[in-house]
């Protein structure tokens, strides 16, 4: 969508886009709180506690981290193409995200599979605990973010160029959406550091 | 935007932010009827607490055994007493409500930023109140292990009755409420960001959107805090795991297995929400203070910039002094000595609020009706409960007075008394804005009387029974002899909480009747400044028919200025009374 065609639907929906990417900015604001308090508890819990014993995390979770990271870094294209009024190759970047993004979903899913073949559960030990309770919640986050980015594709394979109307539609979730996710992605990179180098 | 015509659009499931505000309003008053009837009881129960009461015993069995009230009902009693009144009855009407209803209004714009995350904030946030109520009503009681819900308490469900099904009802209500509060929150942080009318800087803001800007900024930062503590709270009492359950803990006889948590770290998660969440209760009740002071002395507020600045700073300084509720649970003296240092900082710039207000009301032309004397009450409240908090906030002090009725007495002053002056002081001063009626004046002042001088009665004394050496939270002070002097005080405080409550029925009639008998007035009843003035009573559906411009700070009032001595914020010319 190009400057042109923003300036073609009025000050209104500019206002609106920016609203909407600043809800985005509030709520990005909130659950870095949740997750800061959950790091606090994290590190009372470990240096407070004689029943601290730390769990062995699978190691393909360094590659699910570069799935992630990846899948950020697509969406940006994907964003960039968009914005650029590219609707073919932001719709490339886009599927090539979501397909990340079920992969990493996957990798989710088979460590904590893997963690629990190995009798290792949400009550084990407190780090276990936290693991579970901290990549679900992330998990939570992400499908939201899937949500978003499942409508921004929806309408990008039936975006018309030039129709600066339906290149709004397809473009703005994909651009709220990017907030989230690579506002996730370096969550993900945060948490992994924290439950592995710290544990 | 195009009006709904139906009912159930128009006044049910509404996105219009005037009706969202004072849905927020009415279920918070019925949440307050519920949350003061407890306390009556608490009342009833420590004034006289050998008598029986054969009727509360036919009406509540289960509460009232052999017509006395079980020892067990009481916490649970107390517990949702303070839940009910922080969460349901001041965050609702005052912040929710008031928050929905003028921040749109103030700023100039047709809505809120995001109305559908709004009609979804009231609903989930009614769903939450019935959610609490309903604790009542399952195995074991509500909810007993006050409202900051202290583990291990409220972490094993066998420790006491309420510790079961009703704590896990409580979180659960607690989680609702905190997602339509962050909805809220967002919004209004949204709507003052990207929907002030041209003109409408934000050093020409309303204090009272000011308030609801900071209050909100800080829900949005401190709520997280209790998001977390009480999924961790949920997982320690349904999944084994041990976040703040501690290591040897003997209940019944029995050692509990799970532990090696620490019961601290939920005090530190609680409180980083606690505290703030004062101060999101307050700041408003002082912004709307300044507002409605202002029309009632004809003159512009004393110290806009610095009172905007000292309610940021209080703010900030309020989200980093929540130890000083923990100075007994054995935190280092280094600590405690950052938080007492950090907590009597406040008093700086709540002392420049207070004289702020107390300029305010130098050289006006003091006209006073209900919402005026309740905002001169509200001062008050607040330089005397203010004064409770300097001993409080002292390490050295508070360890004597901790979890005494000093405790009580003061927070009864600041987030019992402050904000509900200010509640009150704001629902006198809109109510005709809202209905386009004014809400009878005699009954108002009777109300104003008997609140202010009860509540003097009640919470001093309290403070002088803390200072007796009587803890909080006791069901009954019988089996103490050092206690034996306080029967008397108890007797007393009871005897004005009947009285002070039968004064609220009074305000509810006055609010019920004023809706459909109400004097009838103008769109200005009291020839005020700010943009929902200019408006018709109720204001129609998108508020502004044309985007309003806005030409002046919200304080254009002349008090020598006769009959034209206001001027409001979207009057354009010259030639009117400048006063500042």
């Amino acid at each position: 969508m190009n400057h042109a065609a923003t300036s073609q639907l009025g000050p209104d929906v500019a206002q609106r886009d920016f609203q909407l990417h600043l809800g985005m900015g509030i709520f990005l604001g909130t659950v870095t709180m949740l997750f800061g308090a959950f790091s606090s508890a994290y590190i009372v819990r470990g240096s407070t506690s004689q029943d601290w014993q730390a769990i062995q995390l699978p190691s393909f979770l360094w590659l699910n981290t570069l799935v992630i990271v990846i899948s950020s870094i697509s969406l940006e294209l994907a964003r960039r193409a968009g914005k650029a009024g590219d609707w073919r190759r932001a719709g490339i970047w886009l599927g090539t995200t979501l397909v990340l993004a079920m992969l990493f979903f996957g990798g989710q899913l088979a460590a904590w599979e893997w963690l629990w073949a190995a009798g290792i559960s949400v009550p084990s030990t407190p780090h276990s605990s936290f693991f579970f309770i901290l990549t679900g919640l992330h998990a939570v986050h992400l499908l939201a973010g899937l949500a978003l980015l499942g409508v921004a594709g929806a309408r990008v394979m039936r975006v018309s160029a030039n129709d600066p109307v339906s290149e709004r539609r397809a473009f703005l979730p994909m651009s709220v959406g990017a907030m989230l996710w690579h506002f996730l992605a370096a969550l993900w990179v945060y948490l992994i550091i924290m439950l592995t180098l710290f544990a | 935007m195009s009006e709904p015509q139906s009912f159930l659009r128009k006044y049910i499931f509404s996105l219009d932010h005037k009706i969202i505000g004072i849905q927020y309003i009415v279920t918070g008053f019925a949440m307050a009827i519920v949350g003061g009837l407890l306390s009556l009881l608490i009342r009833l129960q420590l004034g006289w607490p050998t008598v029986m009461w054969p009727i509360l015993e036919t009406l509540m069995p289960n509460a009232y055994q052999s017509g006395v009230m079980a020892p067990e009902f009481y916490l649970a009693a107390v517990t949702m007493h303070g839940t009910i009144m922080a969460f349901f009855f001041i965050s609702y009407v005052l912040v929710s409500g008031f928050g929905n209803y003028l921040v749109p209004l103030q700023v100039g714009a047709k809505d809120m930023a995001f109305p559908l995350l709004n009609m979804l904030s009231y609903w989930i946030g009614l769903v939450s109140a019935l959610v609490m109520i309903m604790a009542f009503f399952v195995e074991g009681g509500a909810a007993a292990a006050g409202w900051t819900a202290y583990p291990p308490l409220s972490a094993l469900p066998g420790a006491v009755p309420g510790s079961g099904l009703g704590q896990s009802v409580w979180l659960l209500s607690m989680a609702l409420f905190i997602v339509s509060f962050t909805m809220t929150s967002l919004n209004v942080v949204a709507t003052v960001f990207s929907m002030r009318a041209k003109g409408m800087s934000m050093m020409r803001m309303p204090m009272t959107v000011w308030s609801f800007f900071i209050a909100s900024v800080m829900g949005l930062l401190a709520f997280p805090a209790l998001t977390a503590g009480a999924i961790m709270l949920l997982f320690d009492r349904h999944a084994g795991t041990a976040f703040f359950l501690p290591a040897g803990l003997i209940i019944g006889g029995n050692l509990v297995e799970v532990g090696g948590g620490s019961p601290l770290l939920w005090q530190h998660l609680f409180w980083f929400l606690g505290h703030p969440e004062v101060y999101v209760l307050i700041l408003p009740a002082l912004g709307i203070n300044f507002d409605i002071l202002a029309a009632f002395t004809r003159k512009p507020i004393f110290g806009y910039r610095i009172a905007v600045w000292s309610l940021i700073l209080s703010g900030f300084l309020g989200m980093i002094v929540w130890g000083h509720h923990m100075f007994v649970s054995g935190m280092s003296p280094f600590s405690g000595e950052y938080f007492s240092l950090s907590t009597l900082l406040i008093t700086i710039p709540m002392a420049v609020v207070g004289v702020c207000m107390l300029g305010s009301l130098w050289g006006g032309r003091l006209k006073m009706a209900t919402p005026g004397l309740f905002a001169l009450g509200l001062i008050s409240m607040f330089g005397t409960g203010g004064f409770g908090g300097l001993f409080l906030g002292n390490a050295t002090a508070d360890i004597q007075l901790h979890d005494t009725y000093f405790v009580v007495g003061h927070f009864h002053l600041m987030i019992g008394g402050v904000t509900v002056f200010g509640t009150f002081a704001a629902i006198y001063f809109w109510f005709p804005k809202m209905f386009g009626r004014l809400m009878n004046e005699t009954l108002g002042r009777v109300h104003f009387w008997i609140t202010t001088i009860g509540y003097y009665l009640i919470f001093l004394t309290q403070h002088f029974v803390g200072l007796q050496g009587a803890p909080r939270r006791y069901y009954a002070f019988g089996s103490y002899e050092y206690l034996e002097q306080t029967a008397t005080s108890n007797e007393f405080i009871s005897i004005a909480a009947m009285v002070v409550g039968a004064a609220q029925a009074m305000f509810i009639f006055n609010f019920v009747w004023s809706m459909f008998r109400g004097k009838v007035t103008d769109t200005n009843p009291w020839r005020a400044t700010t943009l929902e003035w200019s408006l018709p009573s109720p204001p129609p559906h998108g508020n502004f028919a044309t985007p309003p411009v806005v030409h002046r700070w919200p304080y254009e009032y002349s008090p020598d200025g006769g009959e034209n001595d206001f001027a409001g914020q979207q009057v354009d010319g010259g030639n009117v009374p400048v006063t500042a």
